[in-house]
């Protein structure tokens, strides 16, 4: 018996709501743009699994799109993370403040 | 059946290290934690006859992007997080508030239409062994899809050399 | 063309002020030439009252026309405003010819003319109106007229405090008015036949009467309407209690006080009175409260006048007391006694004050014990002078006799009471008038203290030059003669005209000579610089000269009450209400402000938050809005 899709999905949603909890609560950057990861993992879940249920594989397309761009999104992400570690001396993001009122 | 005992098992420990690479103050930890919830979403990718997807996930995900996270932290960052409930107490309930929120919205909206995107239970059967292999995926990625094939072979190009530049030390 | 009666001075004003301010004589002739221009018209109206060309249509423009309401201007002409009018303009303009020779060294010389044709505009739009809204207009076009003339002089303090009590007090009245001229308003019903409601004096007199004799209006309403418009003419007429601002309006140069306030503005009342007798008559207790108003003031205004020792105050309250007695003819139900009074005081009183403006252009003082023996120097104004004084007094064969024989049979048959008053404030009049001329005119330099121009130090008084005593013989002339013009006549006197036995002839005469004759032994024999009366009288003396203490009631109102309250008024609504409600509008705002401003911490996750947040909330609303338009 197959698994039902919704499972898969409902997988994902948490998945996806986890990496947004990251997001919120992570005070370092890097692990930031990890819980950015997770969401995009998440993603690539549903689009799998959407292929899956449809019977065709535009999703996985779109899925190994969709990690292409992560790739690049984390390269350059990280690139900024060093140089705000160069003039800040500092990742963690509380730090950030020069846009306060 | 075999499926079956390989999704319970494997989206727990997804889920479960997710949580984990979330929580864990120590940035190495939880860097570990993500690389077994990416191996775990390949198992997922693999039940569900990606193949292909499957492979590239563990070697772009766990491999390049993971590797790049853990070199990017060496370099800066090993510091131990502070929790993030003591930080800011109220920031924190909220960010849980807003991502239990999320959830339930997210499940919300798949109740109202997601039934109707979900095709019957019994066609996925259909795809044959090969549906998901190299050779389908890539058939498809050059004919249908070629030209954000060759747009994303851009995309990479333009993220390598915007790393770089930016990660120099002198222009 | 009869408008240029009105327009004619007031074009006078306007060319005045704006063109002419720098040519002194030229300002000078078109004042004194627009007013003849208004005097001629006026005669050719006079004569065709007898029959001699034609008299025009009453003239009636619609001026403001709101749904429900139409006010209109226009010109009236009957017996009552003709002869004003030729008051008006005829004295005005021997007033303005006087004024050309007394203002000669003043600076304002010009500003002087363009302000004197105002009013002479302003006033006769009040004799020529045609209903209340007009009249209100010229009447407080008047006040301002006055209130410029008055304080004239406005670098000295004490006339520019006059003109603005003068004009403060005037409002008062005329608060008073309008709300009678609204209530009025409201009482012309229109249910009655099919009219409109109006304020047209035509118009109100024809249907006021039948209202209340059928019911629509009361009696009540009535005497409310009749009390609040009396209360302008108090205002206006310096009764008592509103006479305080006439004593202080003399800080104005004289031919003012000549024109103003003898002559014409303080009659504008007393006209008023006469052009809506109509209502009056109406309402028995208002006339009584008429008539009370009118015997005191004339009383009272006599009594001051006894110890007054300026010359223009003791003319100033002389006018008060012939005022009174004008209101009391009102009161009295004899209108025509009361309008012919008004003409004939008219003459003789512009002819005192002129008079005086002689002597003191001559003499350079206005206090009587300051002066004396002048009727050598200066014959003609003393003699102008002494038919005034007869004139004033109502002694045989003046003019003033006439009228004021009217007034006292008026009062003989209808009450004691008033009667004794009246003789009373006859005998009064004979003696501070004949004090003045004693003081004044006669007396022997020499004997008792010199007149300091005696010694030789200032110019001797010499008499006026032409220009300002011509108007004196003109007016002195029309005192003696017209009471032989037969005014209650031509004033349409059919009812109610008491002729006046020989008992009261008699009886009057005598208390006028009597009068005379024992302010002349008084004040022959001593002289001295102060009043004998004083020490005669004692205390009374004190209160009558501080003028009843009146001046002194008012300002404790004013200090202690009014200010105090506006003051409260200031505080409470404009610093509590308004500036609290702006106040409270901006501190609420820029709380808000600031607590929004929360927000921006700089923290870019909780911006984030803040981002997903939104999207949830238009996620919800999506939702919502889905469900109710399922």
């Amino acid at each position: 018996m197959m698994i039902p899709a919704s499972h898969y999905l409902i997988v994902a949603f948490v998945l996806f709501s986890i990496g947004l909890l990251g997001v919120f609560t992570r005070r370092n950057t890097i692990l930031v743009l990890l819980s950015i990861e997770l969401m995009f993992n998440a993603v690539n879940l549903i689009f799998v699994t959407f292929s899956r249920s449809w019977g065709n594989l535009d999703g996985q397309v779109a899925a190994l799109f969709s990690m292409a761009i992560a790739a690049a999104e984390v390269a350059v992400g990280l690139a900024i993370a060093i140089l705000l570690f160069r003039s800040r001396q500092t990742i963690d993001v509380a730090e950030f403040n020069s846009l306060k009122d | 059946m075999l499926d079956q005992i390989a999704f319970y098992i494997f989206s727990g420990v997804l889920l479960l290290s997710a949580l984990l690479a979330v929580t864990l103050r120590h940035p190495v930890y939880s860097i570990l934690c993500f690389l077994a919830s990416m191996f775990s979403l390949a198992v997922l990718f693999f039940i569900q006859k990606a193949y292909f997807v499957a492979v590239i996930q563990i070697t772009v995900y766990a491999g390049a992007i993971l590797v790049l996270f853990l070199f990017v932290l060496m370099l800066i960052g090993y510091e131990k997080e502070q929790r993030a409930f003591w930080t800011n107490p109220v920031r924190f309930g909220f960010a849980v508030t807003l991502a239990a929120l999320s959830l339930i919205g997210l499940l919300w909206i798949y109740r109202t239409v997601g039934a109707t995107l979900v095709v019957a239970q019994g066609q996925a059967q259909d795809l044959p062994l090969q549906a998901g292999s190299i050779q389908s995926v890539g058939r498809l990625l050059f004919n249908q899809y070629l030209l954000p094939f060759e747009l994303l072979s851009l995309v990479l190009l333009v993220a390598i050399i915007g790393s770089v530049v930016l990660a120099k030390k002198e222009l | 063309m009869y408008s240029l009666i009105i327009l004619s001075p007031f074009l006078a004003f306007a060319v005045i002020s704006l063109i002419t301010r720098r040519f002194r004589g030229l300002s000078a002739l078109i004042a004194i030439a627009s007013l003849l221009v208004s005097f001629a018209l006026i005669l050719k109206l006079f004569l065709a009252l007898f029959g001699i060309g034609a008299m025009p249509e009453a003239v009636s423009a619609s001026w403001l026309s709101l749904p429900g309401m139409n006010f209109e201007m226009g010109l009236l002409f009957d017996r009552l405003s003709i002869l004003m009018g030729l008051l008006v303009s005829g004295v005005g303009s021997l007033i303005f010819i006087f004024s050309a020779g007394y203002m000669e060294e003043d600076p304002g010389f010009s500003r002087f003319f363009a302000f004197l044709s105002l009013f002479a505009a302003a006033m006769l739009g009040i004799v020529f109106s045609t209903n209340f809204v007009q009249i209100f207009i010229f009447w407080e076009l008047v006040g301002l007229a006055s209130y410029l003339l008055i304080g004239f002089w406005f670098q000295k303090d004490s006339a520019a405090d006059a003109g603005k009590k003068a004009f403060m007090v005037n409002r008062v009245g005329d608060f008073g008015f309008i709300l009678g001229i609204i209530l009025i308003w409201f009482l012309s019903d229109p249910s009655a036949e099919g009219m409109k409601r109006t304020v047209d004096f035509a118009g109100l007199a024809a249907m006021i009467p039948g209202s209340l004799a059928n019911g629509m209006v009361s009696s009540v309403a009535v005497f409310t309407a009749g009390i609040l418009i009396f209360c302008g003419v108090i205002g206006k007429s310096a009764q008592f209690p509103l006479h305080v601002w006439l004593p202080d309006a003399m800080e104005g140069p004289t031919p003012v006080s000549a024109l103003i306030h003898a002559a014409t503005m303080v009659a504008a009342g007393v006209y008023l009175l006469a052009r809506v007798f109509f209502l009056f008559t109406l309402s028995a207790e208002l006339l009584q409260i008429i008539a009370i108003i009118g015997a005191i003031t004339a009383l009272m205004a006599a009594t001051m006048g006894v110890v007054e020792k300026d010359i223009k105050r003791v003319l100033a309250y002389s006018t008060m007391s012939q005022l009174g007695f004008m209101v009391l003819a009102m009161g009295l139900s004899d209108p025509v006694a009361g309008i012919y009074h008004l003409l004939t005081h008219g003459f003789f009183k512009a002819l005192l004050f002129l008079g005086a403006g002689c002597v003191i252009h001559a003499v350079h003082t206005q206090n009587l014990f300051d002066m004396g023996g002048l009727f050598k120097r200066m014959p003609v104004t003393s003699i102008a002078f002494f038919i005034g004084t007869f004139a004033l007094c109502g002694l045989f064969p003046t003019a003033g006799f006439f009228s004021k024989e009217e007034i006292l049979a008026a009062a003989m048959h209808k009450s004691p009471v008033f009667f004794g008053v009246a003789i009373f404030t006859v005998f009064l009049t004979s003696f501070y008038m004949g004090r003045l001329v004693t003081l004044a005119f006669l007396g022997h330099p020499g004997r008792g203290q010199t007149p300091f121009y005696e010694k030789g130090s200032d110019p001797f008084p010499d008499e006026a030059p032409f220009v300002m005593t011509f108007p004196l013989i003109i007016l002195s002339f029309l005192s003696v003669t017209a009471g032989y013009f037969g005014i209650p006549a031509l004033l349409g006197a059919e009812t109610e005209h008491h002729g006046s036995s020989m008992n009261l002839t008699l009886i009057s005469s005598a208390v006028v000579l009597a009068g005379l004759t024992v302010s002349f032994l008084v004040y022959r024999v001593k002289r001295q610089s102060e009043d004998p009366l004083a020490h005669t009288l004692g205390p009374l003396y004190t209160l009558i000269s501080r003028r009843y203490f009146m001046d002194d009631l008012y300002d404790f109102y004013v200090q202690k009450i009014q200010q105090p309250f506006a003051a409260l008024c200031n505080k409470g609504n404009d610093l509590f209400v308004i500036k609290g409600l702006s106040n409270l509008t901006g501190e609420g705002l820029y709380r808000l402000g600031s607590l929004t401003r929360k927000m921006f911490t700089g923290n870019v996750q909780t911006y984030s938050l803040i981002l997903v947040f939104q999207i949830l909330v238009v996620f919800v609303i999506a939702v919502v809005f889905m469900q109710l338009t399922k």
